[in-house]
């Protein structure tokens, strides 16, 4: 009867105007992002080298004139002359070697240049203008890719525009507000559409856990169709205009407070599968809501609230662990290490933001167990307090 | 099959039920009648819990009761409710409710053809709910508590925006499920309709049933002729009436003949054809007791 009961909420899924609407906008996202990120100028590795060579000789240029009094401010010098030569070798090997995967000169070159950039770090970037410090996480960031280059012999600088790195991109774009307000809204009425039918739909012999279970299943599956269908034309796009890519390319993400490489398709089934618990736990969030505050612009508004709170917070300076997990919605960010920079919290990677995400949808259906499981609790009360969801 | 103990509802200040007691039983359609607003509806809805009382209980074969989920759903099992024409879904057709409400209580759609038939839905069943007029509409609400299937069933407004020939085709529908042993309450404001099936009515005033209308064979007959107050006054002064007799909303009188001779009923008769309005003769049907407890 489950089934029968699933299939006829699948009727009425497909029927749904405003979901196909949403479920469109998400496909179509995929391919025609790539026109719109194709044209943007994306910065190379002999660019990004030769921005440095500036940076430097302008820190250089904005050393104080007691610099090199203090033994610190001394070696900072020292460290930047050093980085100055290894930063202008690096040019040569890229002009003369270029990007193949034997430029170990170039690699080994840039693993020294981000130890000298560490020892910096330790030494309290003294002298150094702020806005000329390249952050820590940026230089481990680098320091790892590098080194998994070293070790497995890859090319260094990969087409941005291949659909394996274009995905990757999209997927980033779309992660955390964009990805929860399309969840959210799309769920805003899971429960709160039966109310328009209530005298149909009620009294069915289906407890109302079964119901809620049926309905987020269909929304999820539903959803999911979607966003398959654009990341297949997404792909496709990208495929045919700068080619496939490459799925063993290194990716790096954050993972137990440092920055290692994955292979591309790793990190893929990671934010997918991700990405899957996500949408079930806004959907039973949705449920939630609706069943709590019995109106879909409420439900919608007041998970966007929650998604924010962890930023409203820190932004008062009021920066509390117990709130971060919130912030796992945005998954892209928590692989790429961004909300564990953000928030200062090192703990932040995939493997928290799995268990926080289980751990969620173990609460909210708990929740709504236990709402239901009251309301049969003391078999006669006052009648303002309307029935369930209904 | 069916018992309210002691049932309250009020909303705020109002009383809407007031301590109502009630046994029901298989193969009984029971009739509810009141005028607008009384508790019809609301005391549907506590019977199917989908209002919880104040106060009082409401079992099903004395074991059952909404006091968890699970009971609840296996009261649910036996029970079926009447939609409400406004709550279809537009956009699903007329086979697509059926089949929920055949997949919701049975395990087949196996009879939902000869349900379609009989109900004459053969032509529009298939098309969308959008298109349909009120008549059809109805007939499809009807047509899923026919799919359902339940021992028992609350049908609210179930003569809603019927014509004549629709109103005796479900009235004949439902003197065929009484007699598949089916528990059916029926709230109508098709009065004279009631007699046709039901087995008794209930009459709802103030939170409370006032009368219970037993329609089974030996129903006593009356003598029943629209009066005015003075022709009633008349009549009174002038022959002895009996004292069991009714005048129902300052215009019905009617006279008890079951323990009368035959003369006397013809007696009667010769007294009051002078008054040249009709006279028809039977028991008392529901019209007469709605007057007698709403109109008067
Ligand atoms: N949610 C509610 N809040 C306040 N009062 C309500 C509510 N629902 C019903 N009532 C009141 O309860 C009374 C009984 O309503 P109910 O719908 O049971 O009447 P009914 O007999 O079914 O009438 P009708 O013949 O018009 O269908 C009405 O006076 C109505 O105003
Ligand atoms: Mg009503």
């Amino acid at each position: 009867m489950f089934w029968k009961y699933f299939l006829f909420e699948t009727k009425l899924m497909v029927r749904n105007r405003k979901n196909l609407f949403l479920g469109a906008i998400l496909a179509l996202f995929f391919p025609i992002f790539f026109f719109y990120y194709s044209d943007t100028e994306v910065e190379t590795i002999e660019s990004e080298k030769r921005s440095e060579k500036e940076m430097i000789n302008a820190t250089f240029d904005s050393f104080p004139l007691s610099q090199e009094e203090t033994p610190e401010g001394a070696e900072i010098h020292e460290i930047y002359l050093e980085q100055s030569s290894l930063v202008n070798y690096q040019l040569y090997y890229l002009a003369f070697v270029g990007l193949d995967e034997t430029n170990e000169e170039y690699i080994e070159n840039g693993l020294k240049l981000n130890e000298l950039r560490l020892r910096v770090h330790e030494l309290d970037n003294q002298g150094i203008p702020s806005q000329y410090i390249i952050p820590k996480e940026e230089v481990l960031q680098s320091n790892a890719f590098l080194q998994h280059a070293l070790e497995n012999q890859i090319q260094l600088e990969p087409d941005p525009f291949v659909a394996t790195d274009y995905l990757m991109h999209a997927l980033g774009i779309l992660s955390g507000l964009f990805f929860l307000l399309f969840m959210i809204i799309s769920g805003s009425e899971i429960l709160l559409y039966e109310k328009k039918h209530q005298t149909v739909m009620k009294g069915f012999p289906l407890s109302i856990m079964n119901k809620i279970h049926a309905k987020v299943m269909i929304h999820f599956l539903y959803m999911m169709v979607f966003l398959t269908a654009g990341i297949i034309a997404g792909g496709y796009i990208a495929a045919r205009e700068a080619g496939f890519g490459n799925l063993s390319y290194p990716v790096m993400i954050f993972m137990n407070n440092d920055y290692v490489a994955i292979p591309a398709f790793q990190y893929y089934i990671y934010i997918l599968l991700a990405i899957a618990l996500i949408v079930i736990l806004l959907y039973y969030t949705a449920a939630l809501f609706n069943t709590l505050f019995k109106n879909s612009y409420a439900t919608v508004m007041i998970a966007l609230i929650i998604f924010y709170i962890p930023d409203l917070f820190l932004m008062i300076g009021w920066n509390t662990a117990w709130l971060h997990p919130i912030k796992i919605i945005d998954i892209s960010g928590v692989l790429s290490g961004d909300v564990a920079v953000q928030f200062g919290n090192g703990q932040i990677d995939y493997g928290y933001a799995m268990i926080w995400l289980a751990v969620f949808v173990v609460m909210i259906s708990g929740a709504l167990k236990l709402i239901q499981w009251r309301s049969y609790k003391g078999s006669n009360r006052n009648m303002t307090e309307e029935k369930r969801y209904a | 099959m069916l018992k309210l103990k002691d049932v309250s509802v009020a909303y705020k200040d109002k009383k809407v039920l007031d301590k109502l007691s009630l046994t029901a039983d298989k193969g009984e359609v029971i009739g509810l009648v009141a005028p607008n607003g009384t508790g019809k509806t609301t005391l549907f809805n506590v019977i199917a819990n989908f209002l919880k009382p104040n106060s009082g209980t409401v079992s099903f074969k004395e074991k059952h009761t909404y006091r968890s989920e699970k009971e609840e759903i296996r009261i649910h099992k036996q029970l079926a409710t009447f939609p409400d024409q406004s709550d279809l879904f537009e956009e699903l057709s007329g086979l697509d409710h059926m089949k929920l409400y055949a997949t919701m209580w049975q395990k087949t759609t196996k009879h939902l053809p000869s349900i379609v038939e009989s109900l004459h839905m053969t032509d529009y069943v298939k098309k969308k709910v959008r298109t349909y007029s009120l008549g059809m509409r109805q007939r499809l609400c009807f047509a899923m508590m026919e799919a359902a299937d339940t021992p028992m069933m609350l049908m609210d407004e179930v003569m809603n925006g019927l014509d004549l020939s629709n109103v005796a085709l479900i009235s004949q529908r439902l003197d065929d499920m009484k007699k598949k042993d089916k528990l059916i309450f029926v709230a109508s404001h098709l009065l004279e309709n009631l007699d046709l099936y039901a087995d008794r009515v209930l009459f709802l005033k103030d939170g409370k049933i006032i009368h219970e209308q037993h329609f089974h064979g030996d129903s006593e007959a009356f003598i029943k002729i629209s009066l005015e107050e003075e022709q009633y006054q008349l009549v009174k002064k002038t022959y002895a009436l009996p004292d069991d007799h009714h005048y129902i909303a300052n215009h019905l009188l009617c006279i008890p003949i079951k323990d009368m001779l035959m003369e006397r009923q013809a007696e009667w008769l010769d007294r009051l054809l002078p008054f040249n309005r009709e006279i028809t003769i039977g028991p008392l049907g529901t019209i007469e007791f709605y007057e007698k407890y709403f109109h008067s």
